[in-house]
Formats: structure tokens, sequence, C-alpha cells
């Protein structure tokens, strides 16, 4: 399990200018392929030598994939724009500020200017376990170090756990699925617009990967709809340190309020599975009621019920109840404040 | 002495620079600055005598002030750089020729090699001293913890030095927040993690291990010292390096412990991990003194 971080072991590089270029190195690589976007992610595991590809396609030339424009009423953002451009566009702002504010608590201000929102969302688990080259199932062996008696687990995974502990750790993912965005994914056979939440799959449909891709496929764009624009937003990230620091847990809503009763919802949360959660339940209870904090602790109750603590993970489950509790039924002031 | 015509020279062995201590143990400002009182005593007697010598009276009457040696109440004196000449010509000890028995041999080797080219003050530190030499820091800090998400943010701290007498206002703030923040970073966030099983380490990368960031360092970041000289050293002052990092990850700490009660947390680092689980189940519920997690 020793890692030599000397190095990276020698791959063929391709850098396309085109989707339609990108596409066919693609097909004729498949498994052999690696799609590079910022590299955040990407230079971890080749510097550590734990994967190994033949082939490394860099989208940074493809311009059709960068940039954000408005389209069918809304803003169609795409896959390799960088984190920093997401947060700073003014769109994104004033009408999905729960996506600026998502994306601006990812990392550091350094890792934004570099990682795109395509490379954030595609982005692998950061257990520790894994990422060290451990035999897990994850790596195609046979067991879990991170769910054992004596294991270091306290960001794992306290839902949707099968034989894997992973999380998976974007802070843009909750914001677009509250936001019900549509991913963009350009296949072999074609183009797929499937629901954000519908692009991340845990380990009980496919251990080895956290999104639908599949060797050949890329994701082109992400969309954002008018629905849920300029809507009642929360969004909020718990993690060690104030900035450089992947979320121990995060949370995204949107709700539309009418005559003071919830008449939308979209809420959504991560880290907490190794997909990003859309708690459709939970909507389906609040939507209404009256945003306030009993309706907010009634839908923290009620989210986490069949959370599994591991050995040093269990703060999770009172930290998603009140995530939960607050995106619907806000923050109360301290007493004193 | 103007600033300007003082020259400085850094750490460079090739200008025969002296033997020096090394910089440690909050030792430095201590130690150096009594070697450097002993060199300058050394420096003022040569030049009283050299005054003497050649103006007459005894060296007693002489002093030395806005680069020259004179006679004590006005009368004659001469510059700095006529007592420099004047030491080449008496040579022996005046200009390094003769060196005092008790130096170092690296200084010796390094006074040798200077000795000539004009007045040379060369001397060992043989100043008396009881015991030993600490600084001492009190610190204080007030938190703030959010009972729902175990976040807490540090919105007062000052650290209160006793560090003698504070001989450059800038740099002793420099080293006590400074240090001070690596104390806080031991009680909020710094870590080495390893399997406890396969006894690996886990925290391999930098940001694993979490050392502060700039935005986790309190806005309002006070420091002050009492400035009682110490009267085991001529010059008063003492070093201060590690006194403030003990002081920032207690303080931390201890106000965490009055915001919470005793019963959450007996280790460091105290993240949310550590504050919702014991406040959740009502007792601690890390070990105390376990290893980083
Ligand atoms: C120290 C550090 C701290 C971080 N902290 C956070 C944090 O707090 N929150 C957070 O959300 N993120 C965090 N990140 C993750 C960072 O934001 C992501 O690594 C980054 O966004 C990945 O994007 P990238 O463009 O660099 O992707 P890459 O590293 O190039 O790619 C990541 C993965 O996505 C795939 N991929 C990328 N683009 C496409 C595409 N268009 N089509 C198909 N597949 C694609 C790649 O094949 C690869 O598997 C952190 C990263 C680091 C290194």
């Amino acid at each position: 399990m020793a890692v030599i971080r000397d190095v990276m072991p020698a791959f063929e590089l391709f850098q396309p200018a085109t989707i339609d270029d990108t596409m066919r190195l693609l097909g004729q690589y498949r498994e052999d392929a690696w799609v590079m976007a910022g590299g955040l992610d990407t230079f971890d595991w080749l510097k550590d030598r734990i994967k190994r590809p033949k082939v490394v396609v860099d989208l940074s030339q493809v311009k059709e994939l960068s940039g954000i424009r408005e389209a069918g009423g809304g803003l169609e953002i795409g896959a390799t724009t960088t984190l920093t451009e997401v947060v700073r566009h003014p769109i994104v702002r004033e009408k999905y500020s729960i996506l600026s504010t998502g994306a601006e608590a990812a990392a550091s201000p350094q890792i934004r200017n570099q990682g795109t929102i395509g490379g954030n969302v595609s982005q692998d688990t950061r257990c520790w376990y894994y990422r060290a080259g451990w035999p897990c199932y994850r790596a195609g062996g046979n067991t879990c170090f991170a769910d054992t008696p004596t294991a270091i687990n306290r960001e794992h995974a306290i839902l949707g756990a099968d034989r894997c502990v992973a999380v998976n750790p974007s802070d843009s993912a909750p914001a677009l699925i509250a936001l019900d965005a549509k991913f963009v994914v350009r296949t072999p056979k074609g183009e797929r617009v499937v629901d954000a939440e519908d692009y991340f799959i845990g380990p009980g449909t496919d251990i080895t990967r956290m999104n639908i891709l599949r060797p050949g496929d890329l994701l082109t764009a992400i969309r954002l709809p008018a629905d849920w624009a300029g809507t009642k937003f929360y969004f909020e990230k718990v993690r060690d340190r104030n900035v450089w620091d992947f979320p121990l847990m995060n949370v995204a809503s949107a709700m539309v309020i009418t005559d003071g009763k919830i008449e939308r919802i979209r809420l959504a949360l991560n880290a907490a599975a190794a997909r990003p959660l859309r708690l459709a339940a939970v909507e389906d209870a609040v939507r209404g009621k009256e945003p306030n904090a009993a309706t907010g602790e009634m839908a923290g109750r009620l989210a986490v019920q069949g959370a599994r603590a591991l050995r040093f993970n269990a703060y999770k489950i009172p930290l998603m109840r009140n995530l939960v509790k607050r995106a619907i039924g806000g923050v109360e002031k301290a007493a004193w404040a | 002495m103007p600033w300007e015509k003082c020259e400085i020279t850094w750490g460079n062995s090739a200008r025969n620079l002296p033997w020096a201590c090394p910089s440690g143990g909050s030792q430095t400002t201590h130690a150096m600055t009594r070697a450097a009182h002993a060199v300058a005593m050394d420096a003022r007697k040569k030049l009283q005598e050299i005054a003497a010598k050649d103006l007459g009276g005894k060296p007693e009457d002489y002093e030395v002030a806005n680069e020259r040696v004179f006679r004590r109440g006005g009368g004659p004196g001469m510059s700095l750089a006529q007592a420099a000449k004047r030491a080449i010509q008496l040579g022996g000890t005046y200009d390094g020729h003769e060196l005092p028995k008790d130096i170092n041999k690296f200084t010796v080797a390094s006074a040798t090699a200077l000795s000539g080219q004009g007045l040379l003050a060369v001397a060992k530190d043989s100043y008396p001293r009881d015991g030993v030499t600490h600084s001492y820091v009190a610190t204080f800090a007030e938190v703030e913890v959010d009972l729902e998400t175990g976040q807490y943010r540090i919105v007062d701290f000052l650290a209160y030095a006793d560090v003698g007498t504070v001989i450059h206002p800038n740099a002793l703030g420099g080293q006590i927040l400074g240090r001070s923040i690596l104390g806080i970073g031991h009680a909020i966030g710094q870590k080495w993690v390893y399997d406890q099983h396969y006894g690996l380490p886990l925290a391999k990368r930098f940001h694993h291990t979490k050392p502060p960031t700039i935005l986790d360092v309190p806005q309002n970041m006070q420091w002050a010292a009492v400035g009682i000289p110490d009267p085991e050293t001529p010059i008063g002052a003492r070093g201060i390096g590690e006194p403030p990092v003990g002081g920032g990850c207690a303080a931390i700490l201890n106000a965490l412990s009055d915001a919470l009660g005793d019963e959450v947390f007996r280790r460091a680092p105290v993240n949310a991990d550590t504050i919702l689980a014991s406040l959740e189940a009502g007792r601690p519920m890390q070990e105390p003194l376990t290893a980083h997690i």
C-alpha cells in the first residue's frame, strides 16, 4: 500500500477543441480514457499512481463546454465553467443565489478558480481509505475499511450505505438539486438530459461510480430552469474550518411561500450518503405548512429516519436533523444576539 | 549612532560573522540581547580607554554619545572614526590582535580574521543569572457556539504577555499573535490521523491536517505586554516564541468548556463531531486523550 508520490505514470494526452472530437476520443478509448476538467480531483489520483489511465482527455480547449448563457428562460452553464465564474455570474447571483452560495462554499478561492462545475458534481468521494489506495469495495476489492469497529470515519455516511460508507462531498450538488437543474450528458448514442438528483448514484446501484456516466460519456452542461429562480433559498455548509475544507454536511432548500404556507419546496442535502439526497418525503410532509420552527423540527426528525451511525459519525444525525430544520424554519437568533 | 551608518551582516560566514546562539527555546531575545550588551560594554570601555590615553584623565571621565567619545560635562573628545584609527595603531586588545581567553573558539576565529581593521569589541556574556528564564502569557478568549451545528466562532481574544522589557512592539505583537494562532489551531482543528488497526496514516494531505486558515483567525485579536524589566538580565528582556501556543489552545478550550459544560469534551481538537455527539448523548462521547480522529 506504499504510495509513490514522485511522478505520474505515463499516459497519452489529448486536448480536443470540440465536443465532437472529444466524443470520438472517448468512444475510441472507452475504459482506458480519463476525462479531465480542472484536474483538482484528477491529479490527486494520477500523482498517487492509484488510477492509471492510458489516455487523458483534457477538456480545457473545448470552448463550447465553457461559459454561462441564457436559455429557455433560465441559464445553461457549460460543464467546464469554473466555480469562480459560476459564483460571480450576475444572473446566478440575482436569481439562483443558492448556487453561488453553494459553489462559493467549496474548497478555497484558488481551487474555485481552477475547478469546474462539471468536475465539482462529478468528483469522486473523499473517503480517505479509498483515496489512499486501500483495496476496498469501491476500488474493486471485497471489504470496507471505513466501516469497522476501529475505523476512523467521522466524515462518512449515515444513510444509503451499502457495503461502502463513503459520501459525496460536492457543495454545488445540493444547490443544483434544489433548483431542479437538468444535467446534459452526451453519450455515444446521443444526448440525454437527466434531473440533477438522478445524475448521482449510490453503492447499491454501482459501488465503483458516483454518477451515471459510463466510459464514453461526457457531461456537457447544466441547465437551470426558470421555475425556481428567485424563490426563497437556504444554503448552509458545516465544516471544521471556514475555508479550504470539505463539508461535514450541507443543506439546500428552495421554497415558494404563499399566504404564509409552503406551496412548493425542493430540499437536498449532501455528505450524508454516497449521493446527494433529495429529501422528497420531507418535501411532501411540509408542503402546505408554515415554514416555522415547529415544521422544521418535524421535518428534521423525519429526515433522519433510518440513519445509522458508524463509530465516529453519530453527530451527523443531530446535524442533519438541525440543518433540515433550519432549511425550512430558518435560524433562531440566540437569546443574547 | 544613526541607523544609516550601521552595517548589518546576516548569516554569512564568508564575512567572518561571530558565533551566535541558535534561535530556539524562546530564549533568543534573552540570550542575544545579553551578549549584545556585553560586547557594547566592551566597545565603550575601549573607546573610553583610547580617549583617556590620548586626551588625558581617567577612562571613566569619558562618555560615548552622538558618534563621539568625549569628556563628561564638555571638553575634548574624538569621533568614533578617529578612535578606530587609534585602535589600529594601538593594536593588542583594541583591534582584536589580543582576544579575551573565555570566548568561544568560533568567535576567536572570526575576531582573528577581522583583527586590525578598526576597534574590535569582543566579549563573552558573563552576567550573573539566577535560575532559568521564561516568559509567561495569560490568554483570554470568548467563543460563541452554535448548538445546532456544533460550529463555533472566536469572538474575542487577548493574549497578555510577561516578557520583561519590550524591545520591539511590532515584532513582539507578531510573535504573540502568530504563536497564539498556532495554539488556536491545536484547539480548533489541527491533527494527524492514523488508522488504529493498521497503523497507517489517513491524514496524508495538507488539508487533512487542518491547520487554521486566515478565516479561522479571530477578527478581534489583541495583545499586550506588562513590560516589567527582568532583573536577571542587564537589558531586562526575555524571549517569546512558544509560550503563546499553550495559552491560545487552553483559552479556546476553556472558553468552550465554559460555554458547553464540562461533560462535552476531554480532548482536542474540538469540532462539530465532538460537540454535537456529546450534547445529543448528554455525556462525553469521545474518549479522553485518545489519538486524533
Ligand atoms: C483541497 C481540496 C478541497 C476541496 N474542497 C471542496 C469543498 O469543500 N467542496 C466541494 O464541493 N469540493 C471541494 N473540492 C473539490 C473541488 O471543488 C473539485 O475537485 C473540483 O471541483 C473538481 O473539479 P475539476 O474541474 O478540477 O475536475 P477534475 O478533477 O478534472 O475531474 C473530477 C472528476 O470528474 C470527471 N469529470 C469532470 N468533468 C467532466 C465532464 N465534463 N464530463 C465527464 N466527466 C467529467 C473527471 O473524469 C473526474 O473523474 C476540493 C478539492 C480539493 C483538492
